[in-house]
């Protein structure tokens, strides 16, 4: 019985990597053994053309000297080679065995004139040297332990080499990365460019080895089905073929790795494996410098959200706003159903967020996305929905085409409430000088809606213009403010608004942003800080930090923290406090400082000193701005007051409505 | 229950023994399980295609959720099967008759996305049947479902009726209907030559009508549909502005962006300045709020109020604090609104920006450093009133030592220099102390011309070009001309100093050196200095022509197609769409009795030539969907013509630089000799 599990781990080995194998093991004993002569094995043009020794062809590729270094090589081959020919290769055994051979023929043109006549070890590193290539963010250990990326192996491997071998430069090697990198270039980078692929598998190749039957698994040859390693041919010229169209092409969620989670093409003019070419350009890319790449035709749209890369495809010249704000609506409808969205999420509701997926964006156009309705025939409990869905179906197409298509009309609860959040964020930005920059208030009115059936909302602040417009309130327009832009929900009804600035609508059922706001007028700022930082000669750096809260003594403010840099060469700080907590956080460069409760006009002071070590490069300290963080309760910067909240229903029930104010930092920065 | 599980890879022969296990599958919760499983393998890029036979089978269990993924399948899969994907059509013949709603229009769907032809023609029949379903789900379904068909068999689509079908669901009474069928119209006419979507006032007033009860991402599909209204009675263009106003307002940029598209479009219209002014008014909040958005947003929103302000400036100009940096912005945000300040920049606010451009230069990311320098250098040349505060900020970076600060500023300089002759000289001693550290040849050249212009007021000009002179032969092109210059611009101004540099500089011009344009040059110097010194000095140096910032404004023509397509990649990339999306249809403004007068070079005359020949005789201004273009044939050139260009520059270039955000795309210049209209100098690179 054992002999036949190992003759079925042996079939299991792909088949261009199990005739690598079997040739090196049979070729190398055989060669140790003497059965082989050494000298008639060697690689030498001259005897191939000469004296037609074709095998010579050949047997350099699989020749290599026993010991336990053998047992190594035999291993990488092993590994990624099938992984190579399994994975990266999704079993289109004919282009590995083209790789093979391409690679082969080249390292077997420059092997002689290097000094390489054995080139087993070309062959082994060009196969490592494509596995790391396409695999360049995987961590290998090596040796004991040693950890680092995939891209380096080939690198490690030779230096490895080279040292054992007492620093003879192990030039077959050489040969094998200089070759796999040609084929890498030609066969996967120039097509992602946009070029032809100028090294397609040969026709005789698909003919000498047909598609295999591997464990009864049928791999298919060539590139009809996914082509999950090759790029994308380059958009075709011809103007019937269906190579470029508007809007969204695909949608695919990455983790932080770069593997694909959810992966969804609406439009024939791209292929599954463009996914891979994100992976390379941004996601293993250190440096990207846009949310938008274009390469060729093909624009790529990525916004990063926890540990995820939310991403879309177009291939025409798209609405970019309409892109990214679906991304950021598909953030949103995860929250709402899974709490969160990140990589745990997506991983565990993935058929979920497929159907999703379909719904909300058809042919590469957002549909409704409105998470409530959704939620009526979209759920994650899917039996009981499903009925439902059957029974409801008029209703829910109704509803999610409608002109309210936010609301469901049989809402009902016992006690009708509304909730109102004013959350107010400042901006700050203050001059060296102690000047304000800018300061502005980004507002946002937060509502959560109980109520039942179809309610009718009227909704009221403190809006200058509003009240100016009414004469009865002439007077007390010195309490007013002035917005200066607002947005709404879409159950916002905007004419209205625009014409006498009533904000009327029919909410959605439970929580939703109601509108946002801007002004830059009057704003009372909650804090002002008066830094003041004197660098001593060049080892020491003073710090006296003065915050004094600037709202009624009444309020207290809530999570106060003060962000102050620190050159990158900060040995240590001492610093000490009047109140709350300080210290030195070598990982941010900054002294944090944490006053848990701040009352309201009082102030209070740091001091510190930072000692500085030595630095040879004259670079000057940028000086980051200190930032500051807060949360004041019952204020608002801007001054904003909800006046009322109206709510008209037919059945006519009395409703409960409670406002609460909110004023939190947002980039609230000093500069010193 | 956690589907994470299933994201493992799964071996082809198990699942499939799973799919035909004969074991009791209780509401089929093994079956969804392994179909997840083949889902997730599907995601993972794993072949599943082999289990076609199997899935297939599985269409036949009424579950909801199996249908779901089986579909999911068929989208994958199908084109490469194309007899496997035969075996469903008798279950989407079955759906798409189902009484459920919902079902009908997921056949449809489905069925839209699967591109054999098989399925294609047994999808046209129920296909127009659902264009009038009674429900308005599946009829918002269907209308996609047109542009899916388009794109795999354009004639069939044009020729029977389905575009008629698509008109008349214009005036349908649901929105979101009316919304589906403007984006699949609009998508048709963006790609055949024969259709051309045009809306009349009547039609156009219809859809903004639709627009208060859509969804937000209708609301964007019709408003890009408005930009096919041409404007023919004075006060339509006012009208229909005022109306689409109030989306402004709304919280979703998409919207926003698309109503500013369609209102800067409309003012071309209009024939009173005020109703532009007022619409103006209007449009500076919104632009503003959309810097209150994520960052990506804002980018998107950044690049297109670049556009908007260039051609009507009076937008914005009291907000420039708006686009002060933040410290923590992402770089592509930070960069973008550099742009802007300096665009926004004038007499009142010219200090606060230049205090905010040098707290800029302080900062760590090079590419930044480099454009706030070089924005200081741009607003001496802008604004005359502030050259001397430009100046010592300048100096004060100098001072700083770090190299590329360094050399970004003796650059501008040389601007300042040219723009202002005989102003700052003063300051040569300085620049002259960082001669060592110079290693970029823009920096080079810079300083190298510095020294020959004033080779008579710095006393050892002789010593420093004897310096520069050493390394002649393995500097740049570049920095070798600007050494002859200046070589022979020293030895007119000073032949005892300069007699011994300029036959050695002239001899290594003609003879060692490979580039034309630099042995030309030593030529005519030769010449010149050996017949007639005077005419020499003449030429040398002559009175420069002056410099302005005016060569960093767009290429008018340019700007005006790009604001036909705002909010699109193209009004990112400030790069017209037809030089990076193959054959798309041009946009240009389409004239009429009220378009305002274009007053352009000859480029614009050129496209409305075309334009006439095109359109002529099409018909009246009617809403005419269909009308068959009688000149295609020339519109076919065109296309064809851009896809030679685009062809040919693909030949020149290399491809390393297709990716557009190549190294430091920002940089521009305000020299008049490298004024590069229309090719825009001052876009982020983007070559195809």
């Amino acid at each position: 019985m054992a002999e036949n599990e190992l003759l079925a781990a042996y079939k299991s080995i792909p088949i261009v990597t199990r005739t690598l194998l079997t040739a090196t093991i049979l070729l190398s004993v055989s060669l140790t053994l003497g059965v082989v002569p050494f000298y008639y094995v060697h690689l030498d043009w001259s005897l191939i053309i000469y004296k037609f020794q074709l095998h010579r062809l050949f047997t350099p590729f699989f020749i290599s000297s026993l010991g336990f270094n053998f047992l190594f090589d035999l291993y990488f081959l092993f590994t990624y080679g099938s992984q190579l020919e399994s994975s990266t290769y999704a079993g289109r055994s004919v282009d590995f065995a083209w790789f093979v051979i391409f690679t082969s023929i080249v390292s077997a043109i420059i092997g002689p004139y290097v000094g390489a006549y054995f080139l087993f070890q070309s062959l082994l590193i060009s196969v490592i040297c494509l596995w790391s290539l396409s695999n360049p963010e995987r961590v290998v250990s090596f040796m004991f332990g040693f950890q680092f990326k995939a891209i380096y192996f080939p690198w490690v491997l030779i230096t490895y080499t080279s040292i054992m071998s007492g620093a003879i430069i192990p030039w077959g090697m050489l040969v094998g990365v200089a070759s796999a990198h040609l084929y890498y270039f030609l066969n996967h980078t120039y097509p992602a460019m946009g070029g032809p692929n100028l090294i397609p598998t040969p026709w005789l190749l698909h003919k000498l080895l047909p598609p295999q039957e591997i464990a009864g698994a049928r791999f298919t040859g060539g590139g009809t089905t996914e082509n999950v390693y090759r790029a994308p041919a380059p958009a075709a010229g011809d103007i019937s073929s269906p190579t470029h169209f508007a809007m969204i092409s695909a949608f695919f969620i990455y983790n932080q790795k770069g593997e694909v989670l959810i992966s969804r093409l609406y439009r024939q003019d791209l292929k599954r494996s463009i996914a891979d070419i994100f992976r390379i350009q941004v996601i293993s890319n250190t440096d990207v410098r846009s949310p938008i790449i274009t390469l060729g035709s093909t624009s790529f749209f990525h916004v990063r959200h926890e540990n995820l890369y939310i991403v879309a495809l177009t291939k025409w010249n798209a609405n970019a706003a309409l892109i990214f704000e679906f991304c950021y609506r598909v953030i949103n409808i995860g929250r709402s159903y899974f709490g969160k969205l990140d990589e745990e999420a997506v991983k565990a509701n993935f058929v979920v967020i497929y159907e999703l997926l379909d719904e909300v964006l058809d042919f590469g156009y957002p549909q409704n996305s409105e998470a409530d309705t959704l939620k009526m025939y979209i759920t994650t409990e899917s039996v009981k929905s499903e009925r439902a869905i059957m029974e409801d179906s008029a209703r829910i197409t109704i509803q999610a085409t409608g002109a309210t298509s936010w609301r469901r009309s049989d809402v009902k609860y016992r006690k009708n409430e509304a909730f109102i959040d004013v959350i107010e964020s400042v901006n700050l930005l203050l001059s060296v000088q102690g000047n304000v920059l800018r300061s502005d208030v980004a507002g946002q009115i937060m509502m959560r809606a109980y109520l039942s059936g179809t309610p009718e909302c009227k909704f009221g602040l403190n809006d200058k213009i509003l009240l100016e417009k009414d004469p009865s309130n002439r007077r007390r327009t010195s309490n007013t403010v002035e917005i200066d832009d607002c947005q709404f929900h879409q159950c916002v009804k905007l004419g209205k608004f625009d014409s006498d600035r009533n904000i009327s609508f029919i909410p959605p059922d439970g929580e939703f942003e109601l509108m946002r706001y801007r002004t830059s007028d009057n704003i009372n700022l909650p804090f002002k800080v008066h830094p003041v930082v004197t660098e001593i000669g060049k080892s020491k750096i003073e710090y006296r930090i003065l915050v004094k809260a600037n709202f009624s003594s009444k309020l207290n403010a809530n999570g106060v923290v003060l962000n102050i840099p620190t050159p990158l060469n900060t040995a240590g700080v001492t610093c000490s406090v009047s109140a709350g907590k300080a210290k030195y956080v070598p990982a941010e460069n900054s002294i944090v400082w944490k006053i848990p409760r701040f009352q309201g006009q009082s102030e209070y002071m740091l001091t510190a000193e930072a000692n500085l070590t030595a630095m040879t490069h004259k670079k000057a300290w940028s000086r980051p701005p200190i930032s500051m963080d807060f949360q004041v309760l019952m204020f608002t910067s801007s001054g904003l007051l909800v006046r009322f909240l109206k709510v008209f229903e037919k059945s006519n029930y009395q409703s409960v409505k409670w406002v609460r104010y909110m004023t939190k930092a947002g980039n609230y920065q000093i500069r010193f | 229950m956690s589907d994470a599980k299933f994201f493992q890879r799964g071996k082809i022969h198990e699942l499939r023994l799973e799919l035909n296990s004969d074991k009791k599958d209780k509401n089929h919760t093994r079956k969804k399980a392994t179909l997840k499983k083949i889902v997730a393998n599907m995601t993972m890029g794993n072949d599943m295609s082999s289990l076609y036979p199997d899935v297939i089978a599985c269409m036949a269990i009424p579950v909801l959720e199996v249908k779901k993924m089986v579909y999911l399948f068929l989208i994958n899969y199908a084109k490469g099967k194309p007899e496997m994907a035969l075996e469903a059509i008798p279950t989407f013949r079955r759906d798409v008759e189902d009484p459920n709603p919902m079902i009908r229009a997921l056949a449809i769907r489905t069925m839209g996305y699967i591109h054999v032809d098989k399925v294609t023609t047994c999808l046209i029949q129920p296909l127009r049947h659902c264009m009038r379903d009674q429900d308005p789900y599946v009829r918002k379904t269907a209308a996609v479902c047109v542009a899916k068909l388009f794109l795999q068999d354009r004639h069939l689509v044009e020729n029977a009726g389905f575009i008629e079908l698509l008109r008349d669901m214009l005036v349908d009474s649901n929105p979101s209907v009316v919304a589906n069928a403007v984006a699949a119209l609009t998508e048709i006419s963006e790609r055949s030559d024969h259709i051309q979507l045009k809306l009349n006032m009547a039609i156009a007033s219809k859809l903004v009508t639709a627009l208060n009860e859509c969804s937000e991402w209708g609301q964007t599909y019709i408003l890009e549909s408005l930009m096919f209204v041409v404007p023919q009675e004075p006060g339509d263009a006012e009208m229909l502005a005022e109306r689409i106003a109030p989306r402004l307002q709304h919280a979703n940029s998409a919207v926003v962006l698309t109503a500013v598209k369609v209102i800067v479009y409309l003012m071309n219209y209009m024939s009173k300045d005020e109703d532009i002014a007022n619409m103006c008014k209007k449009l500076s909040p919104p632009l503003v709020t959309l810097l209150s958005s994520g960052p990506e947003v804002q980018y998107v929103g950044l690049r297109n109020i670049l556009l908007v302000v260039q051609k009507h400036p009076d937008i914005l100009k009291n907000d420039i604090k708006i686009f002060f940096c933040k410290y923590n912005d992402p770089i592509y945000v930070k960069m973008a609104k550099l742009e802007i300040m300096f665009r926004l920049a004038s007499e009142h606010n010219v200090e606060q920006v230049l205090s905010e451009l040098k707290e800029y230069a302080t900062e760590i990311d090079v590419d930044f450093v480099r454009k706030a320098v070089r924005s200081i250098g741009r607003l001496a040349v802008k604004i005359e009133s502030t050259a001397q505060k430009c100046v010592e900020a300048l100096l004060e970076l100098i001072q700083t030592k770090v190299n590329y600060v360094v050399q970004e500023s003796i650059v501008v300089i040389k601007d300042i220099f040219r723009k202002y002759p005989n102003q700052y000289e003063s300051i040569i001693g300085l620049l002259c102390e960082n001669l060592d550290n110079l290693d970029e040849p823009e920096a080079k050249a810079a300083m190298i011309w510095i020294i020959g212009q004033y080779a008579d007021r710095i006393e050892n000009s002789d010593e420093l070009l004897e310096d520069f002179l050493f390394t002649f032969l393995e500097e740049t092109v570049e920095v070798q001309l600007a050494l002859l210059t200046a070589t022979v611009k020293l030895f007119i101004k000073r032949p005892t100093a300069g007699q011994e540099l300029v036959p050695r500089v002239l001899k290594w011009a003609t003879e060692e050196v490979d580039n034309p344009d630099l042995r030309d040059r030593g030529y005519i110097y030769w010449r010149l200095l050996s017949t007639d010194v005077a005419a020499a000095k003449a030429v040398v140096l002559s009175e420069k022509p002056h410099i302005s910032t005016e060569t960093d404004n767009m290429d008018p023509v340019l700007l005006e197609e790009l604001l036909m397509h705002i909010a699109s990649l193209s009004a990112i990339y400030h790069k017209a769409p037809t030089t990076f999306i193959p054959h798309c249809k041009p946009r240009f403004l389409i004239p009429s009795p009220t378009l305002r007068r274009q007053n352009y070079g000859p480029g614009r005359l050129i496209h409305q030539d075309s334009y006439e020949h095109l359109y002529s005789n099409n018909g009246e201004d009617e809403f005419d969907a269909t009308a068959k273009q009688p000149h295609h044939q020339r519109l076919s050139y065109h296309e064809q013509s851009f896809e030679q260009v685009a062809e040919a520059s693909i030949g020149n270039q290399q491809y390393y630089e297709q990716k557009i955000n190549a190294e430091n795309p920002y940089r521009t210049d305000t020299t008049a000799a490298s004024a590069n209209k229309g090719g825009g100098v001052d876009l982020m690179s983007f070559d195809l």
